[in-house]
């Protein structure tokens, strides 16, 4: 039983651009699984912690929105269309859109002499300043502040934690 | 009583069932406040001026970039550096002198804004950022006035009325506001440049039919517009019985910090 679902344009690089993609699902809940199965990422910009809805995201059944069914149980049926609408600013905003959080990374001895930085540059949406530095023994020690939006500063950390860089948040004036 | 000259102004309206001398009457005693002289406030006030809106309140702290030029339609290449209200203004007299034209050069804040809407019979909201949207909506709540909606973002749009005791509002469609960064901005993602035009004429469009009493409202109802498929879609949306600020209990009953409520700050 395959769903039509409109994917909004915010949520398309999850989907190679497409517009709308073909899912399967007896309700909401199956079907954004399902969602996330076939499209690794969308389903964290969709759903919080908790598996609920964001709250600046609403999902609509054909034309209704799902809060006023039965939400993620909602049943679907073959030939349904579910749209995603997240709530859009539009326009030029005020530089809001990026954080910073200062942390230290940690190198061991096999990694000391890989780009490990650059590399994290290149992969991520991340602005990456050094503070502090200190190689010793077989130990690096950098101190960094990361801009880039909440998400991609997200990911460049577990990106550095699977690489074998341990990350530790620093308390905000160390490095300034 | 429209004078002779009116009558040659908007001979269009007056001989348009729906429209007619009485409703150009109507709309030239009309009070807009249109919030935003960007991409989406540009067009607005053009076409309500064209129209005969006979006050236009216009609000904006910026000035005129060239980046803005590709859909800033109410701006040109010699207002560069110049205040948006200021360059607004010029283009509204110019395509109809009979318009009053209030400025309102600075930024909106939970302080200022119920001493300016309270003058208004309708508020459009051409605004382009999380804080400044709750601001708007809140207020428009508490004062019970009628708000205009209109959003774009890269080639896709959303319009709608949010009107007081009759349907939802932004707080009822979206309790909170997305995290910064959780959703890329047009600086940052670009927008197509006639797309503000088309959500704009949606709202303009709105405005002038509430001040005529004429079709049916686009209250309860959202569209979304794309257009890359060149396709518009209708979606119900329904008041919140739980809404912080329009439902049953309300937790919200003055305006707040809304760069704080949207973590901008």
């Amino acid at each position: 039983m395959a769903i039509t679902v409109r994917i909004p344009t915010p949520l398309r690089k999850y989907t190679q651009g497409r517009d709308e993609v073909s899912v399967e699902g007896a309700n909401l809940r199956e079907l954004l699984q399902n969602l996330e199965k076939d499209h690794k990422g969308i389903g964290q910009r969709i759903m919080d912690d908790k598996g609920g809805v964001r709250r600046f995201v609403n999902i609509y059944l054909n034309d209704e929105d799902v809060r006023f069914k039965k939400n993620l149980d909602t049943p679907i049926k073959d030939g349904d269309v579910i749209s995603i609408i997240p709530a859009i600013a539009g326009g030029v905003p005020d530089r809001s859109g990026k954080v910073k959080k200062k942390v230290y990374l940690t190198y061991k001895r096999t990694l000391l002499n890989k780009p490990v930085i650059w590399e994290a540059c290149r992969k991520f949406d991340v602005v990456i300043n050094i503070g502090t530095a200190s190689v010793s023994g077989d130990i690096g020690l950098v101190g960094v502040e990361l801009e880039g939006p909440p998400e991609e500063i997200e990911q460049v950390i577990k990106w550095f934690t699977k690489r074998g860089v341990k990350v530790e948040p620093i308390e905000q004036t160390v490095l300034e | 009583m429209l004078t002779n000259s009116q009558i040659e102004r908007y001979a269009r309206h007056i001989i348009l069932d729906g429209v007619g001398g009485k409703g150009q009457e109507k709309l030239l005693r009309s009070k807009v406040l249109v919030i935003g002289a960007g991409g989406l406030g540009s067009p607005i006030a053009m076409y309500l001026a064209a129209s005969g809106i006979g006050n236009i309140g216009i609000v904006d702290f910026d000035v005129v970039d060239v980046s803005n030029l590709q859909r800033q339609i109410a701006h040109s290449t010699a207002d560069i550096g110049t205040p948006k209200t200021d360059s607004a203004e010029r283009t509204i007299k110019a395509i109809n002198p009979d318009v009053a034209v209030q400025k309102f050069s600075f930024k909106l804040t939970s302080e200022n804004i119920m001493d300016i809407i309270k003058d208004y019979d309708l508020i459009v909201d051409g605004t382009d950022s999380f804080p400044a949207r709750y601001l708007i909506n809140d207020a428009c709540v508490l004062s019970g006035k009628r708000n205009v909606y209109g959003s774009v973002f890269k080639f896709e749009g959303q319009a709608t009325v949010f009107s007081p005791g009759e349907g939802p509002c932004f707080r009822c469609l979206y309790p909170e506001p997305p995290p910064p960064g959780m959703v890329p901005s047009c600086q940052e993602a670009g927008v197509f440049g006639v797309l503000p035009g088309l959500i704009g004429m949606i709202q303009a469009t709105e405005a002038i039919k509430i001040f005529l009493g004429i079709g049916r409202p686009l209250i309860g109802r959202m569209l979304v517009y794309d257009a890359l498929r060149m396709e518009v879609r209708e979606m119900r949306i329904r008041k919140d019985p739980a809404c912080p600020v329009c439902g049953e209990h309300p937790t919200v009953t003055k305006l707040i910090d809304y760069e704080q409520f949207c973590g901008v700050r």
